[in-house]
């Protein structure tokens, strides 16, 4: 759990800014956008860009986001 | 030809008349988009009509104010169709890219419908950018399908790229305005022997899809066509004749169009007073 002394950073998921602690795990903010990362069937059809690069699937655990990050996550809906 | 057996007349299809784009080999000519249905179960009726196996979706964020909705992807999976990601809403080759990349990841597919627009109102190809996007994407290892103009030029450049599919447009996106330019169209076929051809957009009723088979195109890419008629599934019926019919009468060679009529029954034996 994150100590409340620890610094915010402002970071930008889906176009809308959003404040984490300094090095937040990225799954940890899938997490808080309700996407399980452990779970195959959630992060089926899911996918993520930081700062404009895909984020492999087995790397999302490495991942901790920094100041002014850019994050991306994606799924299929319909269209045409 | 030589695929097919014909008895008394009917005509039926053996294993060798596939559209093949890549490593990627159909039955159904037929490509669907999976948008702008009444609601989920009229859509997989009607994709179930047309007997496709490939169907559009396209790629978008995740609602952050309203996450995890249903699954989209696992009611295609289920029935059993293959998911054609697009890059529907990319104004740019980077964005594109980007999109094709995170489908990638996301459906583990190397499919990919390119779509790079210039502006909103036309939903008309931006040709510079799509050229540099596909390339990028050929390298990349993608199959790409690539939406573009009726511009014999730019389909060539697209094919010669390395495109698995090309795919210009019979009129704009949504617009049902079925075929404007059938001669370009023609001069596209004709120029491009090598490249699978698919007309994709504008299709907006039967006629409009067997004109376009008629013209020796290899499929037939549509939505709001079936998606936005009175009836979907029956319209998706008929999309799936139209498709058939166009292919077998594109395969038989029409006869040539003559200004004269010519007596179909024999001269000769005419009972004359």
């Amino acid at each position: 759990m994150n100590s409340p002394t620890e610094t915010t950073i402002p970071i930008t998921v889906n176009g809308d800014g959003r404040s984490v602690p300094d090095g937040y795990p990225l799954t940890d903010l899938l997490r808080d956008l309700e996407i399980d990362p452990g779970d195959d069937d959630a992060t089926t059809g899911v996918a993520v860009a930081l700062n404009g690069s895909v984020v492999r699937r087995q790397d999302w655990e490495d991942v901790r986001l920094a100041e002014d990050d850019t994050v991306e996550v994606i799924q299929a809906q319909p269209g045409g | 030809m030589s695929n097919d057996v014909r008895t008394n007349g009917a005509v039926e299809h053996e294993a060798g008349d596939a559209l093949v784009m890549g490593d990627y080999s159909f039955s159904s000519r037929l490509i669907v988009g999976t948008s702008r249905y009444p609601n989920p179960q009229v859509m997989l009726d009607a994709l179930e009509a047309t007997g496709t196996e490939l169907v559009t979706v396209a790629i978008r964020r995740v609602n952050v104010e309203n996450p995890a909705p249903e699954s989209h992807l696992d009611l295609l999976r289920q029935g059993g169709y293959e998911v054609l990601p697009n890059t529907a809403g990319c104004y740019t080759a980077r964005e594109a890219v980007l999109v094709a990349q995170l489908a990638r990841e996301a459906l583990g597919t190397d499919l990919i419908k390119l779509e790079v627009i210039g502006d909103d109102e036309t939903l008309m190809p931006d040709v510079e950018q799509l050229l540099d996007a596909a390339k990028t994407l050929v390298d990349d290892g993608f199959t790409v399908l690539a939406y573009a103009n009726d511009d014999p030029i730019t389909c060539r450049k697209l094919a010669d790229l390395g495109c698995a599919a090309v795919m210009p447009l019979g009129s704009p996106i949504g617009s049902g305005m079925g075929i404007v330019n059938p001669y370009n169209l023609r001069i596209i076929r004709e120029e491009i022997d090598d490249t699978p051809l698919i007309v994709d957009a504008g299709i907006g009723t039967a006629s409009d899809a067997v004109m376009a088979m008629e013209l020796g195109y290899d499929g037939i890419l549509l939505n709001t066509a079936i998606a936005q008629a009175q009836h979907p599934v029956e319209m998706a019926h008929a999309m799936r004749l139209a498709v058939e019919a166009g292919r077998h009468a594109h395969r038989a060679g029409r006869i040539p169009r003559r200004l004269y009529a010519e007596a179909s029954s024999p001269r000769e034996g005419r009972v004359e007073t």
